[in-house]
């Protein structure tokens, strides 16, 4: 199994000399193993990736999988620029949350709407696109990936964490997470690999403290942060995750933009 | 007097589509559209892409609490997204007021305040405290605005986008922000798969607008434009509501502008792209006495008429 994360970004994009070494694009992880893909979440991300798919085999038509952990513009926010999406012949299927609020089909809708983006709407995509609710709490076989999503605690909006494997690894996905409980211990225990979100550095509320403690309570032996502060410079995050990482036995690192992680 | 009469105009964001991080856009900048305009005493925001955030930093700063004038172009993703993140927004002392098109209203109010809100954005993104107002303009009026002269225009762009010249003292801009040329398509409110035959109808209204945007731009020191594709590139794309250089330059030349900035850059073309796009515009604009600069994110250019007195004192 590899993994590349293409946005390590929370909440807004961060262009600038500070941000270079870990990347300012919105989230967005792709994982592989074999021929299997998934693409998790679309930020800004997903649009390198999308050239780097639309160089093969989705340049021409073949299918596709894109798991989403809520509708926050930091996860959907390459959608209208993921150049798949305008190839005749792919087919592309969205599974994310159901929210008490609307349809995932027409949230993704209404972020297309004419006076906001020019596609109008996700009928005018050239590729064949299905957007479904992912049933929470089930083994679903994505791709050739066993997939289990459970909704974790995220302000007051619904985000999913996913728990993924190919058989023989296995990572738990959590970027949005404001606290933990059942649902982040199932999804957790028992990985090769936690992906956490990092947006506070440190102080009480510290998420690198709470992904480390996550981490030893559920045994798993490595951490990855991810999807920092807009603001959080290289050098800050870098900082925090060296002293964080001194206090545990786990292996603790911050993900950088495009660089596989070979599991 | 000592009345300073000068314009100045920074950009915080020069962007088209969405922002671009990393090291080859560190020169020109990855933030989205986001100009502001500052006259002794004043100050309009144009667009509010991702540079707003930026710009709302440093105004909270300074504790100015406005009212903060933002004129949208329209409200494309990439010229609204930085409004939830503009720091006096969360400032109960403040006030916002949002300038633009009646068609854009209702459904700014819903991303921005209303029901869409807690889908889109993300926790970081606290309530609105700001006294937060949406005032309805339309191409053709003449207004005044935080001592500005604003004329807004119209422009030829899906679902509708206006320009807009703002004159005070000795300086005069025009915002030409986004625009296709007034030829090849003419934008409306549908979707467009690709470029439309055009009828007769359509080619007077083309005409119209390219004369009203050439009128109202005529003498006016600095134009800011539009200029998303390269001409090899527009080839491809013409119905996507964007111009070239040489769309900016032509226009800039009947109207007898003294500036062209080249903005609203695609998010392919990095810096050496650009330092590449400067040299060669700023040679074709010499030979009609145009001058051109690349839009860069950070930088001040002065939009006043040097031959006129910089101050009445």
């Amino acid at each position: 199994m590899n993994l590349t994360v293409w946005g390590t970004r929370g909440s807004f994009a961060a262009p600038g000399a500070e941000y270079v070494g870990l990347g300012g694009n919105t989230t967005c992880i792709e994982i592989t193993a074999g021929a299997g893909r998934l693409i998790i979440d679309l930020g800004t991300g997903s649009i390198p990736l999308a050239a780097s798919l639309v160089a093969g085999a989705h340049g021409r038509g073949a299918s596709l999988s894109i798991l989403l952990s809520h509708t926050h513009i930091d996860h959907i926010q390459g959608l209208p620029f993921f150049s798949p999406f305008f190839i005749a012949g792919n087919r592309i299927r969205i599974l994310g949350p159901s929210t008490a609020d609307a349809p995932l089909e027409h949230l993704l809708q209404q972020y297309l709407r004419p006076h906001h983006s020019p596609l109008h709407g996700l009928e005018n995509l050239a590729a064949t696109v299905t957007v479904d609710e992912v049933d929470c709490g089930t083994d679903l076989t994505v791709e050739g990936f066993t997939v289990r999503a459970l909704p974790v605690l995220h302000g007051h909006a619904t985000a999913l964490g996913f728990r993924i494997s190919d058989g023989r690894r296995t990572v738990a996905i959590m970027t949005d997470v404001d606290g933990h409980d059942d649902n982040t211990a199932q999804l957790a225990t028992g990985a090769d690999l936690l992906i956490h979100g990092a947006t506070i550095l440190d102080g009480a509320q510290s998420s690198i403290a709470a992904a480390i403690a996550l981490a030893e309570r559920a045994h798993v032996p490595r951490v990855i942060l991810t999807h920092f502060a807009p603001g959080a410079t290289d050098a800050a995050i870098l900082a925090a995750i060296t002293a964080a990482a001194a206090t545990t036995s786990i292996a603790v690192s911050a993900a950088r933009e495009s660089f596989p992680i070979p599991l | 007097m000592g009345y300073d009469r000068r314009m100045n105009v920074t950009f915080w964001g020069v962007r088209g589509s969405y922002p671009v991080p990393g090291p080859s856009t560190i020169k020109t900048g990855g933030h989205t559209a986001c100009v502001e305009v500052q006259r002794a005493g004043g100050r309009l925001i144009i667009d509010a892409g991702t540079g707003l955030r930026g710009l709302g930093k440093k105004l909270a700063r300074t504790g100015d609490a406005g009212p903060h004038h933002i004129l949208l172009s329209h409200v494309h993703w990439d010229h609204i997204q930085g409004l939830p993140f503009f720091e006096p927004m969360g400032d109960a002392d403040a006030s916002v007021v949002i300038h633009g098109l009646p068609v854009a209203a209702t459904s700014l109010r819903e991303v921005i305040d209303g029901v869409l809100r807690p889908t889109i954005w993300p926790p970081d993104v606290g309530p609105v405290r700001a006294a937060l107002s949406f005032c309805e303009i339309a191409p053709g009026q003449r207004l005044t605005i935080a001592g500005f002269e604003v004329s807004p225009f119209t422009l030829n762009h899906p679902f509708g986008a206006m320009g807009y010249r703002i004159d005070c003292g000795s300086g005069s801009l025009a915002y030409v922000s986004d625009t296709g040329p007034f030829c090849d398509v003419l934008h409306k409110q549908h979707f467009l798969a690709a470029p439309e035959p055009l009828t007769a109808a359509d080619r007077r209204t083309l005409e119209n607008m390219r004369g009203d945007v050439i009128a109202t731009l005529r003498g006016v020191h600095t134009v800011i434009y539009d200029t998303h594709f390269l001409s090899e590139e527009y080839a491809r794309f013409s119905h996507f509501g964007h111009s070239t250089p040489e769309h900016a330059l032509e226009i800039c030349h009947e109207a007898g502008a003294r500036r062209l900035v080249l903005y609203h850059h695609a998010p392919s073309h990095d810096d050496d792209l650009m330092d590449d796009v400067e040299a060669r515009y700023r040679a074709r604009g010499s030979d009609l006495a145009i001058a051109v600069d690349v839009a860069r994110e950070g930088k001040t250019l002065n939009a006043s008429d040097s031959r006129q007195p910089e101050s009445a004192s």
